[in-house]
């Protein structure tokens, strides 16, 4: 069980349990509930998903049923129970407007508006908690390690991009 | 800047009456609540967890509500993700999301799921809890004002000295003044003068010049070495506060991510402060007396040609301003860049033998070049930037100086002023402008100093996190009898590592704990010597809680095998003899006769002082492993722990430790962690864990009986391995 599987529409599907949560069954088994991760989030969406039973916290065990090589293979419905699964998992505030950044010492307080409502934040130490991510993107973490995304950093007014320009 | 005050205070949160009368529960029912913030799991928002006597409530105001009956509850627990977490609870088997909570919450709601889960476990037991109180912000702000006085509150120790650097400060300021009056007023208008009371002594003028210019050397060293003692010692005083706050900090304060953080910038930050106080604040306070004093005399003795001297001033201070964001931008990428170089030069040099075993010598020079290169970029940027300010700064105060010629010019053609009280004018100038510059830059300096004051004090204002209780139990010499009951342990909230672990080893008793990696094992241990405390459950050890023994107690009683094992740097004597100063040389010499160290050691030519990691004596894995022996042999613990004590060891060296850790073992609790089982063949009893659980516990026969079982089946994997046979008598 050490090589890869791909999994394809031919050989299962993901459905949804009455909990609104994601399962899969093949022709062999029913898995019921499983996880659903991304191998390479900061590159792909929806390519390189590795699903796995649910347990999939248990590092030991080889819990990975298969890997999804691309989403888009799979059928509109299923498609769309995947995506809300790894948006579940992988929620991450997308800043869309900054109201204001106040500097105090190491610390910086952010209020913001974003793509899940608005948000107040505390970045401690911007030099090893901002990332930019190249493409005029930037991730902040904050001080309980919650990550936020600055899709477009020209996108945002000035005196954000002023504060921040300098730690980039 | 505006300050919100609920920042420095302990918010009391109180539950909104309208949710209660939305449910239609009454408060006194409420045993517990939780103010949590996502209404989703893709949505930010106010919302609640809310415990009551018959079941839990997630509630959204002005949304939806799920209710769940405590009977109907098999398990809660929390999944985290990226960002965000879900409370899950499972019902008939079936887990389904309760409620979705950002990682600010991630403690919070640890807090409720384990509420709920002793309230499950015994309904009729219900205590009452009073209402939540909002955690204390973590990142308390004092005023920066306080601050710098607590830094300053270092100071008044070294009264004399203070007293001294104040006296030179202040001389030397009037030193500063008294200069443009003689270069200008005095040698124009007396000595060169006819007239003048002076006239013609332009030999003892100079003399007295040169003398005054001496006083101002001497002052400045003066000033240089007193400054330095007392900045220095104030550092010393700092450091020594952060090292002995940090050494009764528990681990969880190294092992995280943010803090972990502070302490890397420990050092640089205390250089920061200490360059502040020596060079930074006495300058500030000399320019600021320089000017006052300037300031007064020129308004005194000439009005109008005064604010002709001081009308480039705030020009000069605004351009200084506004270039030191750019300066700071250029400041930051270049350090950031140069220490990005050094990481890479470090990883190479540490790394040489992967670098050079993967033939990857290329890339990383290629790598090296990149980084140097845009180093090297950036220090031209730096350069060609302060080309561009300080010709712009020197143009104004040229032209500064010429507005003052050209006025001053004019009122001594119409004698309403000397020529040497104009020269004292120009002279003057100098010692405005140049100070405006430094003031300035203090400015920056100092907001600098205050940052790295505020991360000092987070570390020493740190509270502990592993108290010593009130009233610790001390105990000279333990029987070594340890004992887990139901213990749940988490590094990072939600993520449980032990699961409701118990386990008892009696006293002189060994045993091995076996299990894939990250199942706990190591895990167990650091619970034991208490290195973290457990949140649920109880760890006993000769019947009393390890919270309630003595720290002291604890270390000398329990020694640590560990497979990375730690040197000191200092000689081998001094290393074996860490635990314990006192030892005589004779018994150090046993310990390592003991721990089979003695042959080795004394061949090196330094014998027992060979200093460690000097000199380019390098010792060996299998050696250093025997140092740390003979250290927990000398220890004479009566609890030992062995993790992965001969992993990385090949079979020969690995048998001599085998003998020399049988040695150490005799007669003392042992827990012995190890993958190769054969290592484990003295063990009294195995316990196998796995996913932060014990599975299976018991002797190497039993466990072989099992059907199915985990040992057996890991045995059987390693069947094939030369040294098994060993495990089987
Ligand atoms: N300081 C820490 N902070 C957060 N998580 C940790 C920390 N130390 C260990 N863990 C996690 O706890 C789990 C158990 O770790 P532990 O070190 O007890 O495993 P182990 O059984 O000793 O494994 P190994 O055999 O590889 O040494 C692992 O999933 C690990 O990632
Ligand atoms: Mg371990």
């Amino acid at each position: 069980m050490n090589e890869l599987n791909y999994l394809s529409p031919e050989n299962g599907e993901f459905y949804e349990l009455e909990t609104g949560l994601i399962a899969y069954r093949d022709n062999k088994k029913d898995y019921g509930r499983v996880a659903v991760l991304r191998m390479f989030p900061l590159e792909y969406k929806d390519e390189f998903l590795s699903v796995r039973t649910e347990n999939y916290e248990r590092r030991d065990k080889n819990n990975e049923i298969g890997i999804i090589r691309k989403l888009s293979a799979f059928n509109a419905l299923q498609q769309e129970i995947v995506l809300r699964e790894l948006e579940k998992r992988y929620f991450v505030p997308e800043i869309t407007k900054v109201e204001s950044i106040e500097e105090e010492f190491a610390n910086s307080i952010w209020k913001v508006e974003t793509t899940a409502g608005k948000a107040e934040f505390t970045v401690n130490d911007m030099g090893s908690n901002l990332l930019n991510l190249g493409n005029n993107k930037i991730m902040l973490t904050d001080v309980f390690g919650n990550r936020y995304i600055i899709p477009d950093i020209t996108k945002i007014n000035d005196k954000a991009v002023k504060v921040i320009e300098i730690w980039i | 800047m505006k300050r919100k005050k609920s920042k420095n205070e302990i918010k009391k949160e109180v539950l909104p009456s309208e949710l209660l009368l939305r449910l239609g529960i009454e408060k006194e029912d409420v045993l517990f609540w939780v103010k949590n913030d996502m209404t989703s799991s893709s949505f930010l928002g106010e919302s609640y967890l809310i415990a009551h006597k018959k079941g839990v409530y997630s509630i959204i105001p002005d949304g939806d509500v799920i209710f769940k009956e405590y009977s109907l509850i098999d398990d809660i627990f929390a999944e985290t993700y990226v960002s965000s977490g879900s409370i899950m609870i499972s019902e008939n088997k079936e887990a389904a999301p309760f409620a979705s909570f950002s990682l600010a919450t991630a403690k919070k709601a640890e807090e409720f799921i384990s509420f709920v889960r002793k309230t499950v476990k015994n309904t009729e037991e219900m205590q009452k809890r009073p209402d939540y109180v909002g955690e204390k912000d973590e990142f308390i702000n004092k005023g920066r004002k306080k601050l710098f006085l607590r830094v300053l509150s270092y100071v008044p120790r070294y009264k004399a000295e203070l007293f001294t650097v104040i006296a030179i400060i202040i001389l030397s300021s009037l030193v500063n003044v008294v200069k443009p009056y003689l270069t200008g007023r005095i040698l124009y208008d007396e000595v060169l003068t006819e007239g003048g009371m002076f006239y013609g002594k332009i030999f003892p003028f100079v003399l007295v010049f040169i003398g005054v210019n001496a006083l101002t050397v001497v002052f400045g060293i003066v000033q240089g070495r007193v400054g330095a003692g007392i900045s220095g010692k104030i550092i010393y005083d700092i450091k020594t506060e952060v090292f002995e706050s940090m050494q009764k900090l528990g681990m969880s304060f190294f092992t995280s991510k943010r803090t972990g953080n502070l302490l890397n910038r420990i050092n640089s930050d205390a250089l920061d402060i200490q360059y502040f106080l020596n060079d930074g604040l006495p300058n500030f306070i000399i320019n600021f007396l320089t000017i006052a004093i300037v300031g007064l005399v020129l308004f005194i003795t000439n009005p109008l040609l005064s604010i002709a001297v001081l009308i480039p001033v705030p020009l000069i201070a605004f351009i200084i301003k506004s270039s030191a964001r750019k300066f700071k931008k250029l400041k930051w990428h270049t350090w950031r860049r140069s220490s990005n170089m050094n990481s890479a030069i470090n990883d190479t040099l540490l790394g040489i033998r992967v670098v050079k075993a993967f033939g990857r010598e290329e890339h990383e020079t290629r790598k090296f070049k990149e980084i140097s290169n845009a180093l090297y970029e950036n220090r031209v940027r730096e350069g060609i930037a302060s080309a561009k300010v300080f010709p712009l700064l020197s143009w104004i105060m040229t032209a500064g100086g010429l507005m003052v010629w050209g006025l001053g010019g004019s009122q001594v053609i119409s004698d309403k002023l000397t020529f040497g009280e104009l020269m004292s004018f120009v002279g003057y100038l100098e010692l405005l402008y140049n100070p405006v510059n430094f003031m300035v830059k203090t400015f920056d300096w100092w907001t600098n100093c205050m940052n790295s004051a505020q991360r000092i004090f987070e570390v020493t204002d740190r509270e502990r996190d592993i108290k010593e209780s009130e009233n610790p139990i001390e105990i000279k010499k333990m029987r070594g009898e340890i004992e887990l009951k139901n213990v749940t342990f988490s590094y990072e909230p939600n993520r449980n590592v032990l699961k409701n672990v118990s386990l008892k080893i009696h006293s002189g008793e060994m045993l091995g704990l076996v299990g894939h990696s990250g199942a706990g094992k190591s895990t167990i241990t650091n619970i034991i010597t208490r290195l973290y405390d457990v949140p649920d459950g109880e760890v006993l050890i000769d019947g009393i809680n390890v919270k309630k023994i003595k720290s002291e107690s604890l270390h000398s009683n329990i020694a640590m095998v560990l497979q990375e094992t730690f040197l000191f740097s200092g000689t081998i004597k001094e290393n074996i003899a860490y635990g314990r100063p006192d030892a005589k040389f004779e018994e150090i010499i046993d310990a390592a006769k003991k721990a089979n160290a003695h042959g080795f050691i004394t061949a090196l030519p330094d014998g027992y002082d060979t200093q460690i990691g000097k000199n380019g004596i390098d010792l060996s894995g299998g050696e250093k492993q025997r140092i740390s022996i003979a250290r927990a042999i000398l220890m004479d613990p009566a609890i030992l722990i062995l993790d992965e004590a001969t992993s990385s060891l090949d079979t020969q060296t690995e048998k001599q430790i085998q003998q020399a850790i049988e040695e150490l073992i005799k007669g003392r609790t042992t827990i012995a962690i190890a993958h190769r089982l054969s290592t484990l063949r003295n063990a009294n009893r195995l316990a196998v864990v796995e996913d932060g659980k014990i599975v299976e516990c018991g002797t190497h026969k039993e466990l072989m009986d099992i059907e199915n079982g985990i040992y057996k089946s890991m045995v059987e994997k390693q069947i094939h391995a030369l040294d098994y046979t060993e495990v089987e008598k």
